[in-house]
């Protein structure tokens, strides 16, 4: 899940200028680095119930709830194919594994400011692109998808290497998306389901959501060609909402139809031998939330009764 | 078309060898991400790059629109 590109000058400068009012307001703090944030307790008590109230919109539904940390395995970054079109935000981990030699020298590289990097290795551990990614290749793992389908309500921490100073272009966040795994059928009308309730559930807490067609951010040369076929499939539609920039919107979360493409890549199969068609649809918390504080205000305890009631927030 | 071939193989598309030179690749299961792997494959093969205005799904549909885009993109280099 990506937002629409915004590097506009009015865009970078209301950006820095929604920035430091949540850096004043002690909502977001500062952590070493411009492109590296921390939360306060007020402001997690907004995700919390942003999260909450993702959680509910399918709960009737009894989804199996899933909850990864912000790493996958290399081997499964490598087999869902995010590397071909996203090379550019991926990440893994590397560590040191070298001897008491090597560290010496590593240190003696650091203490005269170089570049240390050298000194790490790649580990089989990879940085989690989105949250649904953990969960094609444990369906997989299960068997044959049942008739009905199998719906999945999953988060995690997700990292994307875009550093920005824009409080919502985050290189580390967090989302809560629901996956549904099934017949194509299923998998469009799981879809429509998620973009009606998700925009009831906006709407009682004073938000006036919009939604559009969108494409994820590819990478180079290739961006312009997966990017019209992306749009011309109708298969990624963003929730937009104004965060930074208070009169352009931005993408806080989406629905994306994968058709077989995780299917494919992990063998995940119906009961009659047929690949499934996976969709997912969820957002990114802290833009969520963001999106409360640019509509109601730093201060939740001044946000209006109703919303604070759809949102379970203490009155 | 050898090389289409082989491309389309390394592309992960199965069947490679019994696909028609006019049947829609897409259909037979060639995905977007295939597409390119297929490309970087097209480009290694013939020691060629793809220009932008190339980079079009409709230009890869087939092996025989394939083999006209090399070939344009060939004759346009030759006449350089």
């Amino acid at each position: 899940m990506t937002g629409p590109l915004q590097n506009g000058a009015a865009h970078n400068r209301e950006a820095a200028a929604f920035r430091m009012l949540l850096l004043q307001a002690k909502l977001m703090l500062c952590a070493g680095a411009d492109d590296i944030a921390g939360y306060s307790a007020e402001f997690e008590m907004i995700v919390a119930a942003v999260s909450a109230m993702v959680g509910r919109l399918f709960a009737a539904e009894n989804p199996e709830v899933m909850k990864f940390p912000a790493l996958i395995s290399r081997k499964s970054l490598e087999r869902s194919r995010y590397v071909e079109g996203f090379p550019q935000l991926a990440g893994m981990v590397q560590c040191f594994c070298g001897d008491a030699d090597a560290h010496r020298r590593m240190l003696g590289c650091i203490g005269e400011g170089e570049d240390w990097s050298g000194y790490l290795e790649p580990t089989n551990a990879a940085l989690t692109p989105a949250s649904c990614y953990p969960v094609y290749p444990l369906v997989a793992s299960r068997g044959p998808v049942p008739a009905q389908g199998c719906l999945i309500d999953v988060s995690s921490y997700c990292f994307r290497h875009e550093p920005s100073i824009d409080p919502i272009r985050l290189q580390m966040f967090r989302q809560r998306e629901y996956v549904f795994i099934g017949r194509p059928g299923q998998a469009v009308a799981f879809l429509d389901n998620w973009l009606e309730r998700t925009f009831a559930a906006l709407r009682g807490c004073g938000l006036e959501p919009e939604s559009d067609l969108a494409n994820d951010a590819f990478f180079g040369r290739f961006r312009g060609m997966m990017s019209t076929a992306q749009r011309a499939e109708r298969l990624k539609t963003e929730i937009l909402l104004p965060i930074s920039h208070p009169e352009q919107r931005s993408a806080c979360g989406s629905c994306n139809n994968h058709k077989t493409h995780f299917a494919a890549a992990f063998g995940i199969k119906l009961e009659n031998g047929e690949l499934a068609q996976t969709v997912c649809a969820g957002f990114g918390l802290e833009r969520l939330a963001l999106a409360l504080i640019r509509r109601h205000g730093v201060t939740v305890r001044e946000w209006p009764a109703p919303v604070r009631s759809a949102l379970h927030l203490p009155g | 078309m050898d090389g289409i071939r082989v491309a389309l193989r390394q592309s992960s598309l199965r069947m490679a060898e019994y696909i028609g030179t006019e049947e829609n690749l897409f259909d037979a299961g060639l995905s977007s991400f295939d597409l390119i792997n297929l490309i970087m494959s097209l480009e290694e093969y013939y020691g060629i790059e793809f220009p932008q205005d190339a980079m079009r799904r409709e230009n890869f549909e087939t092996i025989s629109k394939i083999h006209e885009t090399l070939a344009a993109l060939r004759g346009e280099a030759a006449a350089l």
